[in-house]
């Protein structure tokens, strides 16, 4: 025969606690019990149900507000920077020297001839 | 000067020399080109001085365009300051930074600064290009004092305190050819001492006769000995003394054109010739109420050197 070893209050048996465990002893005890049980089962069932629904829901209201929220980032997002220019293949002076304050486009800088007669 | 677009593309204008069909070189100009253009290669700003009607500008475009450089052409002015010789700050610059570094925080930052633009003087030391300041005394002397250092020092001293370099090395090839009237023209300041010594002055006076003939006879199109008879006539109208203002090779040119357009010959006996030369060479008097005498003498004068000089014989009178 088993035998349990006590440790403590918590080990020793209630009288309800062995009253959970065991069979009924008549059959319409049983019967009620298992009615009971059933109509719990149908219970936590029917909310599993709800609460599975309600994550599905949830999912989708997610993704709705990223999408949208990816659309605003796209339009409030700066322009993308022109690429760097690159340097002049020919720089007419070479003892240029460059201001701070001065334009850090200067390579877009267009220069135009007047033809003029003398 | 063209206009920048807003497509934050810069526009600048600079001028490329060329000599027209009319422009002819004597040994006179010759010369004085020679001298200048020697002084400019050692590294030293030229000035032309002299009277109004003597070719200065001409001169100094031509020297200009020997040394194949764009050319950045100022004229001087009373209305002029620093800025409009070196540049200003001018409009704004405006910059603003969006800052998604993480996603859930978004940060702005904005700012303005002031912009320079380069005016002439700067853009030619910076580049290298020749400029010629003409007429640079009507300008007043502060305005030119920023040419001080540029031609000494070879240093631009901008009038900003913004900014790493408020100084700028002028260009190796940067050169410098001044025009001015004498100081006795109107509107003509008197030029200072320290900006005169920088400067190699070359006095130019009315040409010779070979050449006044030579230059009337290229711009006009009338033959060499038509053209001739209009210089001997401005000429001597301006050795009689008789006027307030000088008459040049300029009026020699308007003559000469103006006949040779309208299919005349220089003529004593054409109206119309002699309604030319008192149309330009009666201005070079004041005109006053007062002075009505003194302006018929000129007249009469000018009839008689018109005569002396265009003694082609035609069979109606001038009437005048």
């Amino acid at each position: 025969m088993k035998t349990r070893k006590i440790r403590g209050m918590r080990d020793v048996m209630t009288s309800r606690g062995s009253g959970g465990r065991s069979v009924p002893p008549t059959r319409e005890k049983i019967l009620a019990e298992q009615a009971r049980l059933e109509h719990k089962r149908a219970m936590l069932e029917r909310e599993l149900a709800m609460w599975s629904e309600n994550q599905r829901q949830t999912a989708e209201r997610l993704q709705e507000v990223l999408d949208r929220l990816e659309v605003l980032m796209e339009a409030t997002a700066p322009p993308v920077p022109a690429p760097e220019p690159e340097a002049k293949a020919l720089r007419p002076n070479r003892n240029r020297v460059a201001r701070d304050d001065e334009s850090d486009d200067d390579s877009l800088t267009e220069w135009h001839a007047i033809v003029l007669e003398y | 000067m063209s206009t920048a677009t807003n497509t934050g593309n810069r526009t600048k204008a600079f001028i490329s020399l060329q000599s027209s069909v009319d422009f002819v070189v004597t040994s006179t100009t010759s010369q004085v080109m020679d001298r200048a253009s020697a002084y400019l290669t050692a590294g030293f700003p030229v000035h032309l001085r002299g009277p109004a009607g003597t070719g200065k500008t001409t001169l100094a475009l031509h020297i200009a365009a020997q040394f194949q450089r764009p050319v950045m052409l100022i004229v001087g002015d009373e209305q002029f300051t620093s800025s409009d010789l070196v540049g200003e700050q001018n409009g704004y610059r405006y910059r603003r930074v969006v800052d998604r570094y993480i996603h859930s925080v978004v940060k702005y930052e904005e700012d303005a600064v002031q912009q320079w633009v380069d005016n002439r003087l700067t853009t030619a030391c910076r580049e290298g290009f020749t400029l010629v300041y003409d007429e640079f005394t009507r300008s007043r002397p502060e305005a030119n004092n920023v040419l001080l250092a540029v031609l000494e020092e070879r240093l631009l001293v901008l009038p900003t305190s913004t900014g790493r370099n408020s100084y700028l090395k002028v260009h190796p090839e940067f050169r410098a050819i001044f025009t001015s009237n004498p100081q006795e023209y109107a509107g003509v300041h008197e030029l200072p001492d320290a900006l005169s010594d920088r400067l190699i002055t070359i006095d130019l006076d009315y040409y010779d006769r070979e050449t006044e003939v030579t230059i009337t006879q290229s711009n006009s199109g009338l033959p060499l000995d038509e053209a001739a008879r209009v210089v001997d006539l401005v000429r001597e109208f301006r050795s009689s003394g008789e006027y307030d203002q000088a008459p040049t090779l300029r009026a020699c040119i308007m003559i000469a054109r103006v006949t040779a357009l309208q299919g005349l010959l220089p003529s004593s006996g054409d109206p119309r010739f002699a309604q030319i030369c008192l149309d330009i060479l009666e201005s070079k008097m004041d005109f006053s109420i007062k002075n009505r005498a003194r302006r018929m003498n000129q007249r009469k004068m000018l009839l008689q050197l018109i005569e002396h000089h265009a003694t082609r014989v035609m069979p109606e009178q001038t009437g005048l």
